[in-house]
């Protein structure tokens, strides 16, 4: 059976839409064959392999990642007011380790002051 | 593919999608941002993981620290040593001299390299002599001093003999080698004493194995760390960085709905175009292939581009951002390079989760549209 419709659509604009065609495959084969490319020089190796010789070296357990001082830059940098005799993963508070937030002094509560200057006041009118 | 390139249906559909460029832009932008965030987020996660897994491999299987109510306490090196020595399963163990001081520009880790106490020293480098001091790239000032004041126990100028390989940055960036004497003195270590004693065992199964044997042999409370607790801690601590990325991608969620809701829409509005195109001749093979093509080539270059921008933003040598925008660091970040490993699964699953979803969006109703009959694509058609 003939087909009665056009072998070929109208040929207006058709050359822009082959034009985008190819730049579009050609972009997405880029993209792929660049992360492949990459994947395959493995640049990441030299590093890893530097590190690596720097750790083994200085018998570190811990990378450099996280800034120095911060607590999770080692991984057995647990709150010190934490009793550590205990397991970590059921952390129990310190009675002996002080307390955490040190106590405000005393001049944000004038109450208090007055209250403290009364009673010495108080023991040495006795 | 020659067929394909010159198949005048394709072409057709591409013309058609350059009838209107703003729809085009827009939904190649939101494709773009909705695959580029979440997959910046997973590559980081895993790059970070990866290498943080790779670099330590040879770390010591065990650390062991002295701890009192208050915190950690300085070991005695030879008590120690002796004791931990006389555990079967001890392969080698070695003190620890190790410690966070303050340099000009913020804290440093002071560290010393490592002597076995074995007489195997074949593989430990030479300490910088007394009042000289080796450097990372992180800790050099920027200014033509060459002398770094570092401030402990006690503060203390040395001389700068040598910057470490910037290639091991992301174990040695903010990183200070000295002389055992030096760091001792600095971090007000007693002679004889050590930060803590690391041990290495034959056998990764063997670290849990031997815990109770050494903290029998060891005559103070000790806290043990093995390796892989170190580097769950450590992958953990990552995730959790990655998942401040994630949240941002909830928005970008919202976004794909909000594309595929649109896309579904405008392809349900499209009664009157496919039933013109079916009156023109066009079978319903040739309607949904056009607007399958049409869907291809907006979505696959999109996906194509986020998934470079994430790529390229996690894995291109020296990236600094996650340093600065993750983990704190203020002007001196270490230059990554990640671990770039196992990432096709990622990139596979990134598309799988943008682009295949899109595509559904658009051929359901197409479906739909172009199996009824030509009169009633005419009949509630918009004219």
């Amino acid at each position: 059976m003939k087909r009665n419709r056009p072998s070929k659509p109208p040929q207006d604009r058709l050359i822009l839409a082959a034009i985008l065609l190819a730049g579009a495959v050609l972009f997405c084969l880029l993209a792929v064959s660049m992360v492949i490319g990459f994947m395959g020089l493995r640049p990441d190796a030299v590093a890893e392999d530097a590190c690596q010789q720097f750790v083994r070296q200085h018998g570190l357990n811990t990378t450099a990642i996280i800034p120095a001082g911060r607590y999770l830059r080692h991984s057995d940098g647990r709150m010190p007011n934490v009793d550590l005799r205990y397991d970590p993963r059921l952390p129990m508070a310190d009675p002996n380790a002080g307390l955490v937030f040190r106590p405000r002094p005393p001049r944000y509560f004038s109450s208090t002051q007055l209250l403290s200057k009364s009673q010495t006041e108080m023991n040495k009118t006795q | 593919m020659k067929n394909l390139l010159l198949d005048s249906r394709l072409l057709w559909s591409i013309r058609d999608v350059t009838r209107r460029p703003l729809e085009w832009f827009l939904l190649t932008v939101s494709l773009t941002l909705i695959t580029a965030i979440p997959a910046t987020a997973l590559l980081l996660v895993q790059g970070l993981t990866g290498s943080a897994a790779n670099i330590l491999a040879d770390s010591p299987s065990l650390v062991i620290r002295k701890v009192d109510p208050t915190g950690w306490e300085p070991m005695p090196v030879e008590q120690s040593l002796k004791a931990v020595g006389s555990v079967p399963g001890v392969l080698r163990a070695y003190a620890r001299i190790w410690g966070v001081v303050t340099g000009p520009e913020g804290p440093l880790t002071v560290v010393t390299p490592i002597a076995t106490g074995s007489g195997d020293d074949s593989k430990s480098p030479t300490p910088p002599q007394s009042g000289n001091v080796l450097i990372g790239a992180g800790a050099v000032t920027g200014s033509a001093d060459s002398h770094l004041t570092l401030s402990g126990h006690t503060t203390k100028t040395f001389k700068i003999s040598g910057v470490i390989d910037p290639k091991s940055a992301m174990a040695s960036h903010d990183l200070v080698v000295l002389n055992p004497l030096d760091a001792r003195r600095l971090l007000g270590l007693p002679a004889g004493y050590a930060s803590d004693i690391a041990i290495d065992v034959f056998h990764e199964g063997e670290e849990t194995a031997i815990l109770p044997d050494l903290m029998e042999a060891l005559p103070w409370p000790v806290r043990i760390t093995t390796r892989s607790e170190n580097l769950k801690f450590l992958s953990g601590s990552y995730a959790r960085r990655g998942g401040i990325i994630i949240l941002a991608t909830i928005p970008a969620l919202a976004a794909i709905c909000l594309v595929v809701a649109a896309t579904v829409r405008e392809h349900l509005g499209n009664r009157f175009e496919v039933g013109l195109l079916k009156a023109f001749g066009w079978t319903t093979a040739d309607i949904v292939r056009h607007f399958l093509f049409r869907s291809l080539f907006i979505g696959v270059p999109a996906v194509c581009i986020g998934l470079v921008i994430a790529y390229t933003a996690v894995f291109s040598p020296g990236v600094q951002w996650p340093g600065v925008m993750l983990f704190g660091w203020q002007g001196r970040a270490p230059a990554l390079q990640l671990h770039m490993g196992e990432t096709v699964l990622t990139l596979i699953q990134m598309v799988a989760l943008t682009l295949v979803p899109f595509l559904i969006a658009t051929l359901v109703p197409v479906l739909k549209v172009a199996t009824t009959d030509t009169d009633t694509c005419f009949d509630r058609g918009v004219l």
